[in-house]
């Protein structure tokens, strides 16, 4: 016999608002667990908030050394070793922001098995801890980004108002994403093997090391078509260049809202059987 | 008031060999399944301010039911209702984050059950004091003993004051005095009008704090009502299961088949017919045993009988002979002679007995005849006293 549930469904959209309801019902724990998990990452050691930066700022002295020490790769027609840094660091906070809170996202549920299993917490505050905690490191990130860009002449202009925008943006991207990654991981535990590699995969094919001029014409409009090519020139023009970034973002958003509804529908319908697998 | 209604609810999980099968099976629209039945559907309706126990074996869907009721488990059919703010406890580590200090799981727990950071800053104090944890607060709970563990889990469900508390065989593990301290505190929730759900494998627990109670077996309501008799019928099955074990049969002695000897009748007198067909007695009825055997060509003084109480787990509880006595049989009609046994009152607490009947010789080692079991009855007495038999006593000042 195959069986269905006898409470059905009264319409996704109505259970999709009471999934994010609950969520802003949960709003204090859920800061809570942001707070505790930041604190948790930092306590003890001797470089403090620094450690929530550790990953992005080693990866931009590597980076800058082999790409624009030896490789001689330029943002700018003029530009040094410094500028190179400054313009990688612009698109690698925003990066390493995301790739680290789809990667907690995919662990959030398993992870949280004794709180889930055994309080009425709603499952959705797990993803949602480990998605909406990337704004800690995003900000004390992009606080150095604009401070050391000052210090070397990148004066900050009026489209720096926009930087929130484009925050929450970024923000929302990961939010969007991280039920998929955290519903996904429970039922399919490959999950948690192939997602490094599509972040590997998806941070070279992004142009974050390398300026979107050196793509050959070929390929330039698939990696332009990549809205994580948006999302990363939209943090540079706006921060660095004082250009108004491109109009794709706001189809970016509406994406964004758009992969929201429907993961969070998926998220919705799977919970619950989630907790039998876990 | 109703406070905790149920309607056919039930819990069935889906196993699966592999992850995949369950994409053939979304694709496929093909059980690949095998289905457990944790709770076969079950009706409940617990009024507001009611004590309500949940007896079982272990996996007898006790838990799981606990789990729907508390909301950390969504049911496979039916409907739930419950009214006003509802709190658990639910197994040993309850909801707390293992990294977290025992403070900051207070204030997480809080906020999960909904109360504010107002209300929570406010209760805190009071919390941290009924868990004795003192500076082990600010410590990991990853550090904590299981009985610090439960302390702080219950002080932190009871003192948000909920309308509906759900308690699983969780006390357990605490010390005497905690375990006191917890009673204590479930009892006043019971005086407020509070209604309690209650699950323990400390069936005297049940009996005492709980009006009501219902027993699950294999995920299946077998018995529901009145607390005190549902635990005795679980008692009684209880035991019968252990006796029915092989190896707890006490071999009987060597008998000797002699014709002209033998018992004729063994009765009760008195008791009640109850459903199951056994008569019942109440701790504190007169009770007798009517023997009567035909001794044939035998001396009545070279006859005699014994009598054991037997409770259905193998228990002897007392057995008496004419022979420990020196008494005799008397004549009843010819060679027929017989004997009662009076008890009265009777001192027996709840169970279900059943007698064993002796026919021997005055060495007491020939055994004539005998019935291993027979006369099952039941005893059922309504105080909250605890054992096998009522004993003499007095309470007197302490000099």
């Amino acid at each position: 016999m195959y069986h269905t549930p006898l409470i059905h469904a009264t319409g996704n959209i109505k259970r999709l608002f009471k999934l994010y309801l609950d969520l802003y019902r949960h709003r204090q724990s859920l800061f809570l667990m942001m707070r505790r998990d930041t604190l948790l990452r930092i306590k003890g050691t001797l470089l403090g908030p620094l450690w929530l930066l550790a990953q992005p700022l080693f990866l931009l002295l590597v980076y800058s050394f082999v790409f624009s020490g030896i490789l001689k790769i330029s943002f700018r027609p003029d530009g040094g070793s410094g500028d190179f840094a400054l313009y990688l660091f612009a698109a690698l906070v925003p990066f390493a922001a995301l790739q680290d809170g789809l990667q907690r996202a995919s662990s959030s549920l398993l992870e949280n098995r004794d709180l889930l299993l055994k309080t009425q917490i709603p499952a959705i505050v797990f993803p949602a801890v480990a998605s909406l905690g990337t704004l800690v490191q995003e900000v004390i990130g992009l606080f150095i980004l604009i401070l050391t860009g000052w210090l070397m002449g990148y004066l900050p202009g009026w489209t720096l108002l926009l930087l929130p925008v484009i925050v929450g943006l970024r923000l929302l991207l990961t939010f969007a994403l991280a039920p998929l990654v955290a519903i996904a991981s429970v039922f399919i535990k490959d999950v948690g093997q192939v997602l490094p590699m599509l972040m590997t995969a998806l941070f070279f094919t992004t142009p974050i090391i390398y300026p979107v001029e050196m793509i050959p014409p070929d390929y330039r409009s698939i990696i332009e078509s990549n809205p994580i090519t948006w999302l990363v020139q939209a943090y540079r023009s706006i921060i660095l260049d004082n250009q108004w970034p491109v109009d794709n973002l706001l189809v970016l958003g509406l994406a964004c809202l758009v992969l929201l509804g429907m993961t969070g529908v998926l998220f919705m319908r799977l919970q619950h059987r989630a907790k039998d697998f876990l | 008031m109703i406070a905790i209604e149920a309607r056919r609810l039930s819990k069935q999980y889906r196993q699966y060999a592999k992850p995949m099968d369950l994409f053939k099976e979304w694709l496929l629209k093909r059980p690949f399944h095998t289905e457990v039945n944790a709770l076969a559907p079950i009706d409940l309706t617990i009024e507001k301010g009611a004590t309500f126990g949940v007896i079982g074996d272990n996996g007898a869907g006790k838990s799981t039911l606990l789990k729907l009721l508390a909301g950390t488990l969504s049911p496979s059919t039916g409907m739930l209702q419950i009214e006003g703010r509802k709190s658990a406890i639910l197994e040993l580590g309850s909801g707390f984050h293992p990294e977290f200090s025992g403070l900051e799981n207070i204030h997480l727990a809080c906020s999960m059950l909904g109360l504010s950071s107002v209300e929570t800053r406010e209760r805190t104090p009071d919390i941290i004091a009924f868990s004795e944890l003192g500076d082990a607060i600010n410590r990991p709970v990853k550090t904590y003993s299981s009985g610090m563990f439960v302390r702080l889990a219950f002080s932190v469900v009871t003192s948000i004051e909920p309308d509906v508390l759900i308690v699983d065989e969780a006390l357990s593990v605490g010390d005497a005095l905690f375990q006191k301290k917890s009673m204590d505190r479930m009892m006043r929730f019971r005086d407020e009008q509070r209604t309690l759900v209650f699950c323990s494998h400390n069936l005297y627990q049940v009996k005492e704090l709980c009006e009501q109670a219902i027993w699950l077996d294999s995920g299946v309501l077998k018995a529901q009502g009145d607390s005190a008799t549902v635990v005795d019928d679980y008692q009684d099955y209880v035991r019968a299961r252990q006796s029915a074990k092989p190896g707890n049969q006490r071999g009987s002695p060597e008998m000797e088949a002699v014709s002209d000897v033998y018992l004729q009748e063994v009765t009760l007198e008195g008791g009640i017919d109850s459903a199951e067909g056994v008569p019942l007695f109440r701790l504190g009825d007169p009770f007798a045993i009517r023997v009567r055997a035909e001794i044939g060509s035998r001396p009545a003084e070279d006859v005699h009988i014994g009598l054991i109480l037997i409770r259905n787990d193998g228990l002897q509880v007392y057995g008496v002979s004419t022979l420990i006595d020196q008494c005799n049989l008397l004549p009843v009609k010819g060679t027929t002679y017989g004997v009662r046994l009076v008890f009265d009152p009777l001192a027996l607490m709840s169970g279900d007995y059943a007698l064993e009947a002796w026919l021997l010789d005055r060495s007491g080692l020939h055994v004539y005849d005998s019935r291993p079991i027979c006369c099952q009855f039941r005893v059922r007495h309504e105080s909250s006293e605890v054992g096998l038999v009522k004993m003499a006593h007095q309470w007197e000042p302490v000099v």
